[in-house]
C-alpha cells in the first residue's frame, strides 16, 4: 500500500512540477526537444515500480548517474586524445627544428659550408624508435665560405684587369669546377661526420648543391 | 514592484539604443546587450529562490532528486542558449546564433541520454 501511495504521489508531483516548469521554457524550437525528454521522464516515473519487481530494486538515480558519469569519462578521453595528437605534432615540429639548426650550425661553423636547406625524415610513430632520424637531405648553397673568400680576391683582381668580361666568365667557370671537385672529396667527410653523430647509415644521407643561376 | 523597474529599464534602454543607433550602430548594440544582461541577472536571482523552494518541496515528498535536477538543468541550458543566440541575432550575426542554438540542442541531448538509457534498460528487462 505504501509503495502505491508513493508511486501516485511521485507521478502527480512530477506532472505538477512539469506544468510549472513549462512556463519557464523559452519560446523557440528547444521546446520540442524538452518535451520529448519530459515525456521520457514521465514514462520512467510511471514504469518505476515495475523496475523494482524486475531488477530487484535497483536504484534509478544510480543508473542515470552511472550513465552520465560514463559519458563524462568518454568526453574527457576524446578531449585528451585531441590534445595528445596536437601535442605530439608540436613536439615533433620543435624536435625537427632543433635538430636542423644543430646540423646547420655544425655545417656552417665547423665545416665551413653555406647551408640552403635541410630536410629530415624521422620516426613519428610513438614506439620504441620514436624520434630516430631515418633520412637526411642536405642542400648546400653553391658559395661555400672558402670559395667566397676566393671570390673576393678574384674580384679585386678583376678590377685591375682590362679584359673584365672575359676574365670574369673564365674565373666563374673555374670556380664551379673547383666546387664540384671539392664536394666530391668532402661529401664523404660530411657523411662520415653526420653518420657517427646522428647514427644514420651513410646511404640515407643525401647531399646536393644548389647552383646559383647567375 | 519589480516589474516596474524592469519595464522602465527596458524602455529607457530601448529609447537610448534607438537614439544612438542613428549615430553609431555598434553603440546601440552595446546598449541593448547590457540592458539584456542586467534584466537577466535581475530576474535570475528571483528564479533562484523559486528553484530552491522547489528543491525543498521535492525533498519533502521524497521524489528522486535526479528528475528535478535534470529538468531544471535542461531548462537552464535552453534559457542560456536562447539568451546568447538572441544577443547574437540582434547584432546581426545569425550564423553564430544558430551555432549557439546547435550547441544548446547537443547539450540537451547529452542530458537526455542517461534517461533514455535507463528507460531502454527497463523496457528490455521487462520484456521476457
Amino acid at each position: 500500500m505504501e509503495t502505491i501511495r508513493e508511486w501516485i504521489v511521485t507521478i502527480l508531483s512530477m506532472i505538477i512540477f512539469i506544468t510549472f516548469v513549462e512556463f519557464l521554457l523559452p519560446n523557440n524550437n528547444h521546446k520540442r526537444y524538452i518535451n520529448v525528454i519530459i515525456g521520457l521522464m514521465i514514462m520512467l516515473v510511471v514504469l518505476r515500480p515495475l523496475m523494482g519487481l524486475v531488477n530487484g530494486g535497483v536504484n534509478l538515480g544510480d543508473n542515470i548517474l552511472q550513465t552520465s558519469n560514463q559519458m563524462e569519462v568518454m568526453t574527457m578521453q576524446n578531449r585528451m586524445q585531441t590534445f595528445e595528437v596536437a601535442n605530439q605534432e608540436t613536439v615533433i615540429h620543435i624536435y625537427k627544428e632543433n635538430v636542423k639548426s644543430q646540423m646547420k650550425n655544425r655545417l656552417e661553423k665547423q665545416l665551413g659550408y653555406q647551408v640552403y636547406d635541410i630536410e629530415l625524415a624521422i620516426e613519428e610513430n610513438n614506439n620504441d624508435e620514436f624520434g630516430i632520424i631515418k633520412e637526411i637531405n642536405i642542400i648546400l648553397a653553391e658559395g661555400t665560405k672558402e670559395t667566397e673568400a676566393r671570390d673576393d680576391k678574384r674580384i679585386k683582381d678583376v678590377q685591375v684587369s682590362v679584359n673584365v668580361n672575359v676574365s670574369l666568365s673564365e674565373k666563374n667557370y673555374n670556380n664551379v669546377k673547383a666546387d664540384s671537385i671539392l664536394l666530391d672529396s668532402e661529401e664523404e667527410i660530411i657523411k662520415n661526420d653526420f653518420s657517427t653523430l646522428y647514427q644514420v647509415s651513410k646511404e640515407k644521407i643525401n647531399i646536393s648543391v644548389l647552383k646559383n643561376s647567375n | 514592484m519589480e516589474i516596474y523597474q524592469i519595464v522602465a529599464l527596458g524602455i529607457v534602454a530601448t529609447v537610448l539604443a534607438v537614439t544612438v543607433k542613428n549615430q553609431k550602430q555598434e553603440m546601440g548594440m552595446f546598449v541593448s546587450l547590457v540592458a539584456g544582461l542586467v534584466i537577466f541577472i535581475f530576474i535570475v536571482t528571483k528564479l533562484q529562490s523559486v528553484i530552491e523552494i522547489l528543491h525543498q518541496m521535492a525533498n519533502k515528498i521524497n521524489i528522486d532528486d535526479i528528475y528535478l535536477s535534470t529538468i531544471l538543468k535542461i531548462v537552464g541550458i535552453a534559457y542560456i542558449a536562447e539568451f546568447g543566440a538572441q544577443i547574437c541575432k540582434d547584432a546581426g550575426e545569425g550564423v553564430i546564433a544558430s551555432k549557439i542554438e546547435f550547441a544548446g540542442k547537443v547539450l540537451i541531448m547529452v542530458m537526455a541520454v542517461p534517461i533514455l538509457v535507463s528507460l531502454m534498460d527497463l523496457i528490455i528487462n521487462m520484456v521476457p
